[in-house]
């Protein structure tokens, strides 16, 4: 099945941002690092072959993106409470799974930037191990070892919060 | 929830078949495991829904649509589309350009040869004010990209010129500016502060509409004008030293152009 380029691109923008947002952790910061991504792209589009994978290609320049910026302390994650507020702001209030949703992206905040990454990656765009490992430059093995810590942590952080916080069920 | 232990081993097997990486011949063997222990089959149940439940919240979250990323995403589209129409008739034009002889200046460039800076072609290490300058070109086009430039004046060609850079501790440095030709039109000058000190931003207009960033960066190791090409963030870069000074080029122009504007710069600073 062959997509236009403008059905790919419209795909791709929608995972960016789920990627940005699960490594920014605020939805501000995130947009910032969506357009420079794109920025980036238009400056360098000449260096995306013409069959290549437009996924890897974006991708790869956010996850750039993202570690340049880190490091020069120019994007600045703000951590759990942001997040709280973003997902309040976002989540409609009547959505059935509304509390739980918003306490897993809240848990999910909490876990380390690289295994929100391979999360991310994995288990909610659907990537094999071996394009995951690919796209962040990893041996597999140690792709494997923080998908696997990763989703523990989440259950057992999420395990905290269900018994710390046993009213929110009630709203379910 | 009770039952059998989880193994280190099936707990590694979990996520090989929960992400459909386990060979097939493996698959039934393991959902066998699955049906005779409960505590393995509540795992993975725990683990598909937490699945879920992200997926969904970073969908939810990521469903906006902000107006200045669709801009940008349609002009990422339109550039990757007219990069695909040159690639298919880049052929073509190639063909025409032999016939009419106008290969000797390809060759010249691709050759580095004539006067001036050698070039010493591709590195894989970036310094880190080419990385800076990749940085300060990619903001200058996001700012140009998201509001409207500034009134242009009609200016004549800009011959070489000095620039004081300050440096830490108050000293100041002298750098030459390369010659720009009428080509170029500066529509922005602006000081960049960076890890290593201070540098100056000069941003141009081609007569074709697009960008182009000279990033001049004080201080490092006096190096000769040997020109250096890198790609850093999917941008090409052209830099070189002269002294004390760094001189980065960079925009979206086709190598061969880029390192033509790189050769010429450098070439002024050199004469001076």
């Amino acid at each position: 099945m062959t997509f236009s380029l403008r059905d790919q691109l419209s795909n791709q923008l929608r995972s960016l941002r789920r990627y940005a947002l699960a490594l920014a952790r605020n939805r501000d910061d995130a947009e910032d690092l969506v357009q420079e991504t794109l920025v980036r792209a238009i400056s360098g589009s000449r260096t995306f072959r013409p069959n290549g994978d437009l996924r890897s290609w974006l991708f790869g320049i956010l996850h750039n993106v993202h570690v340049n910026g880190v490091r020069r302390e120019q994007v600045r994650a703000r951590g759990a409470s942001a997040i709280e507020a973003m997902t309040y702001g976002q989540m409609p209030p009547n959505q059935p799974d509304h509390v739980e949703l918003m306490r897993t992206i809240e848990a999910f905040s909490t876990l380390p930037d690289e295994q929100r990454r391979v999360l991310t990656l994995v288990a909610v765009e659907g990537m094999s191990y071996q394009e995951a490992a690919r796209q962040l430059d990893i041996p597999l093995g140690t792709l494997m070892s923080r998908l696997a810590r990763g989703r523990e942590a989440l259950r057992v952080e999420m395990g905290h919060r269900d018994r710390a916080q046993p009213a929110l069920r009630a709203v379910r | 929830m009770g039952g059998d232990p989880i193994s280190l081993n099936q707990d590694a097997d979990l996520h090989l078949y929960m992400d459909g990486e386990m060979e097939p011949a493996r698959r039934a063997a393991f959902e066998a495991q699955l049906a005779s222990n409960p505590a393995l089959a509540a795992k993975l149940d725990e683990y598909r829904h937490q699945q879920d439940m992200l997926r969904l919240g970073l969908d939810m979250m990521a469903a906006v649509s902000v107006k200045e990323t669709e801009t940008l995403a349609g002009r990422l589209r339109w550039r990757l589309d007219m990069d695909r129409f040159s690639r298919r008739v880049a052929p073509l034009a190639a063909a025409m350009l032999l016939v009419m002889g106008g290969w000797s200046l390809t060759v010249w460039v691709q050759s580095g040869a004539g006067t001036g800076p050698q070039l010493a072609g591709e590195v894989d290490d970036v310094p880190a004010f080419a990385d800076e300058a990749a940085e300060a070109h990619s903001k200058a086009i996001a700012l140009n990209t998201l509001q409207p430039s500034p009134p242009q004046v009609e200016a004549a060609p800009v011959p070489m010129q000095t620039a004081q850079v300050p440096l830490p501790e108050g000293h100041v440095m002298t750098v030459t500016l390369p010659a720009i030709g009428p080509e170029l039109t500066l529509i922005r000058a602006s000081i960049v502060p960076w890890n290593h000190g201070t540098a100056l931003q000069f941003l141009y207009r081609e007569p074709d509409g697009e960008l182009l960033t000279l990033f001049v960066a004080s201080g490092g190791p006096a190096q000769d004008g040997t020109l250096h090409t890198v790609v850093q963030d999917s941008l090409r870069l052209v830099y070189w030293r002269a002294g004390l000074v760094a001189y980065t080029v960079t925009g979206n122009k086709a190598d061969g152009d880029l390192l033509t504007v790189a050769k010429k710069m450098a070439d002024s600073i050199r004469r001076s």
